[in-house]
């Protein structure tokens, strides 16, 4: 089926919602309530078109499409209609970009951009409301710079099911707010930041940390568990620091996260600003240790599928017995994004038939002259050959500094066998890559 | 804190008044109300059980309509009607001069109006409808309280 948007002709199926089928296109559409997984509610206003053999604009959100639409969004018409619409939105609404955390990826200032008024005519004081209300969950609210999209509020009553927050009063007095004594607590809250269009909500992480125009983001998958949600990693490195890791965002994959994260997953960049500042062995040392007889290797189930294969072929070549063993936490996986598995590449590591039986590895670990442990958990703070990504080592033996996955590009397959791509970062890490430690030891 | 016996006999029979529990919020609101003068927290978990519904929903609703009360108040309320009976026979001057003499001792709210226009201005004391109201009048039931 065709329809016609703006005298393009875009291709498009049956029952598809307008809008979809405009933001799938990358079609510029001015919109607040909706969310491509919260669905439409109506009430924002913002994404009006006009559709030829209609009297009046109507709202995208709510138009299915049908065969020989034609649609205008950029009619001089539909400017005046979104500029009221913004003027009404920003009656309450305080000027404060400036010291506003979300200036820079604001919607509503964007939009202003486009079709504001820029002079106001309003006479009356403007409604006050509460300012940084502390939430719970890491998350703050600010009332005066709410647009009542209730975004946040559908995914607290259709998505956790939690039903935290809510619109409390009505009128200009109406705002969006939990009820007393009743915070904002489930393991999805910091959702709410991400899903908030403009400065409401802003996360106690993130806030007044950085300005988002500096930093730079880089396509990759949470490593927290086995689910494989695909996140921005949201980085920059400034005058005389290295490179610093401010953020983890949700990037959309309607097949694993559609748009969201655990907080778990979320908070979890931290580690990878962690770098392991104790002393680093010669490659030459781990060659003539590799002379013994009986050697086992431990490798970190949460490696990419390029890490492992070159981790299998050295320990191959070196005839290394090759284990891993998986991060099984019975506490940690819900019903929705987080599984039981917490490391990100199980699946890849039984792709790759490395022996996973503890048992085994067990008997071999007691007879073993030499062991190798490529970034497991389990082996951390043991005295033995160490490639690890984390600082936490207890330094005996031979220790190698390897670049964390913020580094890395790779493979993972999820618990769901799907295999994704995940990409590294612009900035080189200051230690080397575990693919190439391995080849300097060939 | 919880319904009365008889209230609970009230409740069970407004059940069957409508199709779906959802429908019950708002009178449970008002028999809340009525019996303690103000919606309390427990309350409202109350009538989220009897309705099927979020706690944050039934607060939601509260919050909504500027009658219901969230919060215990020591003072009497008095609601003078503003609406075009009302305020066509003086219901402005009546709320004056109420706010500015009892409103120490009494709450005074306007409301809309209560469909008692035949006897406008008109106003309420606890509840209570006071129609035809005049200056003197007020005095004499105020003082007499």
């Amino acid at each position: 089926m065709k329809i016609m948007i703006d005298e393009t002709q875009i291709e498009c199926k049956e029952g598809e919602l307008l809008i979809d089928v405009m933001l799938n296109n990358n079609i510029s559409i001015p919109h607040f309530c909706y969310h491509q997984d919260l669905g439409a509610d109506g009430n924002c206003r913002m994404c009006m078109v006009e559709i030829k053999g209609e009297k009046r604009p109507q709202v995208a959100c709510d138009t299915l499409v049908k065969e020989n639409l034609e649609v205008f969004t950029k009619s001089k018409n539909i400017n005046n209609v979104k500029r009221s619409i913004l003027e009404l939105e920003l009656l309450s609404h305080p000027v404060d970009c400036p010291i506003c955390d979300q200036a820079g990826e604001c919607k509503l200032q964007d939009y202003y951009m486009d079709y504001g008024l820029y002079e106001s005519h309003l006479t009356t004081p403007k409604t006050h409301k509460g300012k940084h209300i502390d939430l719970g969950s890491h998350v703050m609210l600010d009332q005066e710079r709410c647009v009542l999209c209730t975004r946040c509020i559908r995914f607290t009553s259709n998505i956790t099911k939690t039903h935290e927050l809510g619109i409390i009063g009505r009128g200009d007095n109406a705002k969006v707010g939990i009820a007393p004594n009743k915070p904002l607590s489930n393991p999805y809250a910091m959702n709410v930041v991400e899903l908030c269009p403009v400065g409401a909500l802003t996360s106690k992480d993130f806030r007044f940390k950085q300005r988002v125009w500096f930093l730079d983001s880089a396509k990759s998958i949470c490593h927290g568990c086995s689910r494989g949600c695909n996140i921005f990693i949201d980085y920059n490195e400034t005058k005389y620091t290295t490179e610093k890791i401010h953020r983890f965002r949700s990037r959309r994959n309607n097949e694993i996260n559609q748009s969201f994260l655990c907080d778990y997953g979320r908070l979890s960049y931290k580690e990878l600003n962690e770098k392991y500042e104790g002393k680093i062995s010669d490659v030459q040392d781990l060659k003539k240790l590799l002379k013994v007889e009986k050697k086992v290797a431990l490798v970190s189930p949460s490696l990419s599928l390029e890490q492992l294969k070159s981790v299998q072929n050295f320990t191959q070549k070196h005839k290394i017995a090759l284990f891993s063993l998986p991060y099984l936490d019975e506490n940690f996986g819900d019903d929705w994004l987080k599984t039981n598995e917490r490391s990100a590449n199980f699946k890849g590591v039984q792709e790759l038939f490395i022996n996973t039986l503890q048992k085994e590895f067990e008997e071999a670990f007691k007879n073993a002259e030499l062991i190798i442990n490529f970034d497991h958990q389990l082996l951390k703070n043991k005295p033995l050959v160490q490639f690890t990504s984390t600082q936490n080592v207890n330094q005996e033996n031979l220790v190698f500094a390897i670049a964390n996955f913020a580094h890395e590009s790779g493979t993972l397959i999820n618990c769901d066998e799907i295999r994704q791509r995940f990409e590294a970062s612009k900035y080189k890490s200051q230690v080397p890559r575990l693919v190439e430690l391995l080849e300097q030891l060939s | 804190m919880s319904f009365t016996q008889a209230n609970i006999i009230k409740i069970a029979s407004l059940m069957h008044r409508y199709p779906q529990k959802k429908a019950l919020v708002l009178p449970l609101l008002w028999l809340a109300q009525k019996q303690e003068g103000f919606i309390s927290d427990e309350f409202i978990n109350t009538i989220a059980e009897l309705t099927h519904m979020p706690y944050m929903h039934i607060y939601s609703v509260a919050s909504f309509y500027t009658m219901f009360k969230l919060q215990k108040s020591d003072k009497k309320t008095i609601e003078v009607c503003r609406t075009l009976s009302c305020e066509l026979n003086g219901s402005e001057a009546i709320k004056k001069y109420l706010v500015e003499n009892y409103s120490k001792n009494y709450e005074i709210v306007a409301v809309e109006c209560m469909g008692a226009c035949g006897g406008s201005p008109m106003c309420t004391i606890e509840g209570k409808y006071m129609e035809n109201v005049t200056i003197e009048m007020l005095d004499e039931v105020l003082h007499g309280n």
